[in-house]
């Protein structure tokens, strides 16, 4: 990790995984309640520390009692009646469009009682109902030309928290709150010495009582050296709506199984403006396709169909 | 088309075949419902990757909000494996897949699944991927849409390079099969552009041995959509782990029901050499 130590803090980006149930899902459903109705409709991603950056696409609303073992990622699903809607649609709009509403949620701090609103994401879709083709695009959307940070320095967890009176109490944590609350909080010891998991609401007590606190980002990493997505808005938020020049982030990397925190690492930080910042905050975040390219991509899904189910469905 | 009638000629077998409650596991090999329950929970506890979930058809036998295991994202990553070729399934033994069931922190071997990169890229596998990653391209993403990497310009992001042993991700899913009485594997793989890989490309990750044979694309029990995927045919599940079972009686390590999920992912380990199934025991 010392090769991080001096440069500015890079992210990497999340991958989606959509399941060919999630398309079938969306077929039935346009086929029976939605017609040509484009209303956005409500989907939900899942992640956790052994992801590797990928977000499982899941249709519908996240359920309330989703397994503690998973981050949730709350949706957006935005599908064209027509390829060519599709095509011709204005992707820098829902891009900015996705920038504004996150960074509403920060200068708002609407945040405060739901940190995942820091990783609203949108999927684009165009589904070719009877060739089983479906074309789809997602966004995660980041804020650019917010402050860069700078690693000061970075350490094991386990060198800077005593993981063994830490690790139960998140699991604590996640058991008591909603999902919400579970892609970011804070571990701070209080006035009396004592160890706690807080909600990311009580940021502010942490500033004011000047208390001994980091910011834990459940973080599925693929690249050993660099955080995910969510760490990345996380840094936005405290530059914009707190305005702080330091901080120190966890990047959780342990499961709410581990009772260690033997892969997550402590990062200490320290903010700069961006030679950018004159400019407005403009919004990044399109997913790249398998061609590393910033588009959609199709799925073919005409050869998971059975043809014995189909020809009963048929009859 | 034999292979379908087959395939519906079994799920109306099940759907005929009442559950069995009485259990005897340690003479049969086979497990009922509840047992099933038993030992998915052992698993979801003791390993932190897997979970329950109930998908859109519920299966009466089982409870509503335990109706099938699942893990997500694993990763195939191709490396040197030593096969017996002597036709038994479970003397297919990867260097990292000799974990102990009693011993619960093997964590030698533990840490050996997760520290290892893997070695030489085998031929057949990269042929595999590049194949199709090209037939991924002949599907055409849509024309018109790309942006003019105009987000190349955000520093703050990593450039986006996929390890070539990053390739493949699969998801795993573990359902109670009512007639052979034994839990049964349904995988989904996706290569690194993120598309659905096929049965051709799923073969590729598979054991020689069982590609084709045993492993085939079946509708997946708990969903109403027409949705197949690969599965591994159950239908020597009992045996090889009635095998397993004594072996451990053997060595004076009896297995209890409830670790027989953590066998099973022991023996399909062996089917799927080049998967990194998460073994790590916690207590």
């Amino acid at each position: 990790m010392e090769m991080l130590i001096g440069r500015a803090l890079q992210f990497q980006s999340f991958h989606s995984s959509v399941d060919a149930i999630f398309w079938h899902q969306l077929s039935s459903y346009k086929v029976e309640q939605q017609k040509l109705d484009a209303s956005p409709v409500v989907i939900h991603g899942r992640f956790n520390t052994y992801s590797r950056s990928a977000i499982s696409i899941v249709f519908g609303k996240a359920p309330e009692n989703s397994s503690i073992k998973e981050c949730i990622a709350e949706g957006t699903l935005i599908n064209a009646n027509t390829q060519q809607e599709f095509v011709e649609a204005n992707v820098k709009e829902i891009r900015e469009s996705m920038g504004k509403k996150l960074l509403e949620s920060i200068e708002k701090d609407t945040v405060a009682e739901k940190p995942n609103e820091l990783i609203q994401f949108l999927l684009f879709s165009y589904a070719d109902i009877k060739s089983y083709r479906y074309h789809y695009w997602c966004l995660f959307p980041s804020l650019k030309n917010t402050s860069l940070w700078i690693v000061k320095g970075s350490q094991p967890a386990e060198s800077v928290i005593p993981s063994n009176i830490i690790s139960p109490k998140i699991l604590e944590f996640w058991k008591t709150s909603d999902f919400t609350q579970r892609s970011f909080f804070i571990v701070a010891k209080n006035e009396n010495g004592r160890w706690l998991v807080l909600p990311l609401k009580e940021l502010p007590r942490c500033l004011n009582n000047r208390l001994d606190y980091f910011i834990f980002v459940v973080d599925s990493f693929q690249l050993q050296e660099y955080p995910s997505w969510p760490t990345r808005n996380l840094l936005a938020y405290l530059s914009i709506k707190f305005n702080l020049e330091k901080t120190r982030i966890i990047m959780y990397r342990d499961g709410v199984n581990s009772d260690s925190l033997s892969r997550s690492i402590y990062l200490d930080l320290v903010s700069q403006k961006n030679q950018d910042s004159s400019q407005p905050l403009s919004t990044v975040g399109w997913e790249r396709n398998g061609k590393g390219q910033l588009g959609p991509r199709v799925v073919n899904l005409s050869s998971l169909i059975d043809p014995v189910l189909l020809s009963e469905s048929a009859s | 088309m034999a292979q379908r009638l087959t395939s519906a000629f079994l799920n109306w077998r099940e759907h005929i075949t009442a559950a069995s409650k009485s259990s005897n596991f340690e003479t049969t090999g086979m497990i009922t419902p509840e047992e099933f329950v038993l030992a998915g929970d052992y698993l979801v506890t003791k390993f932190p990757t897997w979970s329950w979930e109930c998908g859109d058809r519920i299966r009466g036998f089982l409870p509503k909000d335990k109706q099938y295991l699942v893990t997500r994202h694993v990763l195939s990553v191709p490396r040197e494996i030593n096969i017996e070729a002597n036709g038994e399934w479970v003397d297919v033994e990867t260097e990292d897949s000799k974990f102990k069931l009693s011993g619960i922190d093997d964590t030698s071997s533990v840490s050996s699944i997760h520290s290892e990169q893997s070695g030489s890229l085998s031929q057949e596998r990269f042929h595999g991927a590049f194949g199709s990653a090209k037939a991924a391209s002949n599907l055409s993403d849509s024309e018109g849409l790309p942006l003019q990497d105009e987000e190349d310009d955000d520093l703050q992001m990593v450039p986006l390079t996929v390890p070539r042993n990053e390739a493949r991700r699969y998801d795993l899913y573990i359902v109670y099969d009512k007639y052979y009485r034994t839990p049964r594997l349904f995988l989904r793989g996706w290569n690194a552009g993120g598309q659905l890989l096929s049965m051709k490309d799923i073969y590729e990750d598979v054991s020689g041995e069982h590609a084709g044979k045993t492993v085939t694309m079946e509708p997946f029990p708990h969903y109403h959509s027409h949705n197949t995927m690969a599965s591994v045919h159950p239908c020597k599940h009992a045996s090889v782990l009635l095998k397993l079972i004594k072996q451990h009686c053997e060595r004076n390590e009896p297995i209890r029901v409830d670790q027989y999920m953590v066998l099973f992912l022991k023996f399909v380990s062996t089917m799927l050499p080049y998967f990194e199934i998460d073994y790590t025991m916690q207590a």
